[in-house]
């Protein structure tokens, strides 16, 4: 199955080119995340399809995955 | 004071314009009149709009923002937390808009490298406080607005002397720290908060009422591991996030829907998209 990735501030560095990743059925945003080789304790939270999601959630084909790590500039 | 003196004046001092289906009144006169009267400007400011005379500074609000909101926004009392980037917008905007009563809090003093992005800063303000800065810069604009200033860092220790003479809280601070001990006090003292956090080219927003779900997970990290640390602020992500503060605010403190409860808006200034992300 293929998701859609978006990787956000310090994160960015990390975002597949164009977007898009082969995943085996079944797999979390936590398995993503290592494909990916983002240090786990950098992402502080996860959005799957615009919502909030755990990162053990199953993901779906198509899925869009939002990464964040902490943000608190102003 | 002679209440019904003032309200003969008011009328008195008050004029047409085309179009508008209420009189206006220029500054010079109302700030007159309660000078006479030995009112707050602010005060008089409610006055008038209670007996829907319209200052002429906010001719250009109406119609998307009616007089009965107007007044809402004149009787408002907001916390604005940091005068830094998002607050500078923030306190820029409300000002303009016609808040009646901001409480700024802020410890910092201006350096070069805020002069990217912190619209009150100035060269000739450099080691100057920042609340200062928002306290002139308010009166330069409008003298309606009422202005009182905090030039500490708040501590938790603060918090329950100034909420509850709040309607509202802006979280504008600078790093992930003490986010999460003001929007737990907002909660416990059932105010809203409407806060902004920027790093680079990523800006979100997101408003909290008691009880609702909160964007707190993208601040748990140390004060020196918020990605702002490496990427830095930049000026358009951070006046745009606190545009969307103030909207959400404006919305609020007059009886309206705010857009961002228990959601985050997210702006990729990168490349320019924006969504509302349900937390």
């Amino acid at each position: 199955m293929q998701v859609q990735v978006s990787c956000y501030a310090t994160l960015s560095p990390f975002s597949p080119q164009g977007g898009l990743v082969d995943l085996d059925p079944g797999s979390t945003p936590a398995d993503l995340i290592r494909h990916l080789e983002i240090p786990m304790d950098e992402v502080k939270i996860i959005f799957v399809n615009g919502k909030s999601a755990d990162p053990s959630t199953r993901l779906n084909d198509q899925d869009r995955v939002g990464i964040f790590p902490a943000v608190g500039g102003g | 004071m002679h209440p019904g003196g003032f309200v003969r004046e008011l009328a008195r001092h008050s004029h047409a314009l085309d179009r508008y289906p209420f009189p206006c009144i220029q500054d010079v006169h109302l700030l007159e009149l309660a000078r006479k009267y030995s009112i707050q400007p602010w005060q008089a400011q409610v006055n008038a709009l209670e007996n829907q005379i319209c200052p002429e500074r906010y001719i250009r609000n109406y119609k998307t923002m009616s007089l009965d909101m107007q007044l809402d926004l004149a009787r408002s009392r907001v916390l604005v937390v940091g005068a830094g980037g998002l607050g500078g917008y923030v306190i820029e905007l409300l000002v303009r808009s016609g808040a009646g009563q901001l409480t700024v809090a802020d410890g910092d003093e201006f350096e070069l490298s805020n002069l990217n992005r912190q619209i009150l800063g100035t060269r000739d303000l450099t080691g100057k406080p920042k609340v200062e800065a928002a306290r002139k810069r308010a009166m330069d604009i409008n003298p309606f607005t009422r202005v009182e200033t905090c030039g500490t860092y708040l501590q938790p220790d603060d918090l329950p002397g100034l909420l509850p003479e709040t309607d509202l809280v802006l979280d504008c601070l600078g790093g992930v720290e003490f986010r999460q001990e003001l929007l737990q006090a907002a909660g416990l003292h059932h105010r809203p908060l409407v806060t902004g956090f920027v790093a680079g080219n990523t800006g979100l927003a997101s408003t909290v009422f008691p009880g609702d779900q909160s964007p707190a997970a993208f601040w748990q990290a140390d004060r020196d591991q918020g990605a702002e640390i490496a990427l830095g602020n930049v000026a358009y992500t951070v006046s745009m996030i606190a545009t969307i503060q103030v909207r959400e605010a404006i919305h609020i403190l007059t009886g309206q829907d705010p857009c961002l409860r228990n959601r985050v808006f997210l702006a990729d200034m990168h490349t320019c998209s924006f969504q509302s992300l349900e937390l």
